[in-house]
């Protein structure tokens, strides 16, 4: 029988990896819509007001994930409202909220006095502080986005691709407006713990602008973001481990790493098919 | 070209000539802005080729939008088909502004996820073939020509077998043969039976597809009669 690799023996790394795999492919999933309708700063504002959940559930003493879920799903919402009321400055909604969010982190941070450790776990994860329970509502919840996201592909494709289309083929469209945003306050909420609140909102975009850069279809730019986006986390999180680093940073630095390496690529290619092209003219 | 609108309009017979969209007393205004249209009554029958033209601001994307369903008049009805159920089937071919040709996507995908119907592959293939497209099918779309794009657009528009297409500016950033390349498309499916409302700057191209004009002007619409057309 062959013998597992040191890192998987710890449980603490069996749950980090769990719930790194079902984030590494939601975020770039529900990111590539997020890019493609430029909202990708939305996953940074929601990922600042869930630190206010965080916080309040650690003041509390309570478990912070549904507290963290709480508030990003109230901030989705509060976000499209916001959104209908200055519909030609889309981004003040944003600037907003992160504002409020921020402001109520840091008043909470004053006064639930969490020690310094505690407060770099929140800000830029900790492959440590996983509990059993997290993983079960991790685990219930990856599955339930990554069903929606299967059952209404077309329906998001669609509403990203041409809106006013969308609405005129009768898809409820603010419906989906929400349901997106749910599922990208679900999706954080899920990774705060293993990238923390200061970055998970990268894996959403990170894994996207790569495979932006290699697109041939939807569906295949789609398959890429996920693959980065998988790497970055098996990657981040194996680095983390044996180099004893916070496991956001080594994710997120993970997925730049990439994206370089693909533009690097493709500039190379693109570079190399031209001189091709040139000498066959030239013949 | 004249002979084409003659041939058509000898080509009416009472079927065709069914109303099958009818506004009454339309006015709208957007909010906090004076009215845009007001009191507008018209109605199209069933394979007109309705060419609506006017200068910027004169309310033409509004009023398709108010057709489409998109906007709601302040006063005033829009109906479409006979007022019973079921409505007959719109296709819309939007400005080409509000979408981003460069989007990540190939035409097929475009045409079978992003279209009214799910999932109906045998009729995106026969809409692509029947608008020249099938060699551009895997083709992403930020690699099409202006006049390729739009006809995946139109395509799309095309899909579901509608019997009124609304064209909002379709010759947009187009060259001269693009733009003749589509009214010649657009002339092979009004002959077909389809019913077309086109709201267009080109005036001068599209008036000899066209079976009737209107133009508006001041919250207007006003309807120029055939022997009139050589002096709009």
């Amino acid at each position: 029988m062959t013998k597992m690799p040191e890192i998987l023996q710890y449980e603490f790394m069996q749950k980090a990896f769990i719930v790194g795999l079902f984030v590494g492919v939601l975020c770039p999933t529900i990111g590539m819509f997020l890019v493609l309708r430029r909202l990708s700063m939305v996953g940074d504002t929601l990922s600042h007001v869930s630190l206010t959940g965080v916080l309040l559930g650690l003041l509390w003493n309570i478990s912070p994930l549904p507290f963290a879920l709480f508030f990003s799903l109230l901030t989705a919402f509060l976000l499209e409202k916001l959104r209908m009321i200055y519909k030609n400055y889309a981004e003040i909604s944003l600037a907003i909220i992160m504002s409020a969010g921020l402001g109520l982190a840091v008043i909470l941070m004053g006064i639930a006095n969490t020690s310094d450790t505690g407060l770099s776990s929140l800000l830029f994860g900790s492959i440590l502080t996983l509990t059993n329970q997290d993983l079960l509502i991790i685990t219930v919840l990856a599955f339930f986005s990554l069903l929606l996201l299967w059952g209404y592909y077309r329906e998001f494709f669609f509403l990203t691709f041409d809106e006013e289309g969308a609405r005129l083929a009768g898809i409820p469209v603010e419906r989906f407006n929400y349901l997106l945003l749910f599922l990208t306050a679900m999706v954080i909420a899920l990774g705060l713990k293993i990238v923390g609140a200061l970055l998970i909102s990268s894996l959403l975009t990170v894994p996207v602008a790569a495979a932006l850069l290699l697109s041939r279809s939807f569906r295949q730019t789609m398959l890429w973001s996920v693959c980065f986006g998988l790497a970055s986390v098996v990657i981040g999180l194996t680095s983390s481990f044996y180099f004893d680093l916070a496991p956001g940073g080594t994710i997120v630095l993970t997925s730049v790493i990439i994206l370089l390496v693909v533009l690097l690529s493709t500039k190379v290619y693109d570079f190399f098919s031209k001189k091709e092209v040139k000498s066959t003219d030239e013949r | 070209m004249k002979n084409i609108n003659a041939t058509l309009r000898t080509k009416e017979t009472p079927e065709q000539k069914k109303p099958i969209l009818r506004l009454a007393e339309i006015s709208f205004a957007y909010p906090g802005q004076p009215a845009i249209l007001e009191q507008i009554s018209l109605t199209v029958c069933k394979n007109d080729f309705l060419v609506i033209s006017g200068p910027n601001g004169s309310g033409k994307t509004t009023l398709l939008k108010i057709i489409l369903g998109l906007l709601k008049a302040q006063k005033g009805t829009a109906q479409i088909g006979g007022g019973l159920p079921p409505k007959p089937v719109i296709g819309y071919l939007p400005q080409k502004a509000h979408i981003n040709s460069g989007f990540p996507a190939t035409v097929w995908e475009v045409l079978t996820l992003a279209a009214r119907q799910r999932k109906n592959k045998a009729q995106a293939w026969e809409t692509m073939v029947r608008v020249g497209l099938l060699t551009k099918k895997d083709a992403l779309l930020g690699t099409l020509s202006g006049g390729q794009l739009q006809r995946v657009f139109l395509a799309r528009a095309l899909l579901n077998k509608p019997e009124i297409i609304i064209l909002d500016e379709p010759a947009n950033n187009l060259d001269n043969r693009g733009k003749q390349e589509l009214y010649q498309l657009l002339a092979a499916l009004h002959q077909e039976g389809l019913t077309i409302i086109a709201v267009t700057h080109d005036l001068a191209a599209l008036r000899p597809y066209a079976s009737r004009l209107l133009l508006m002007a001041n919250k207007k619409v006003t309807e120029i009669p055939p022997e009139k057309w050589k002096v709009v």
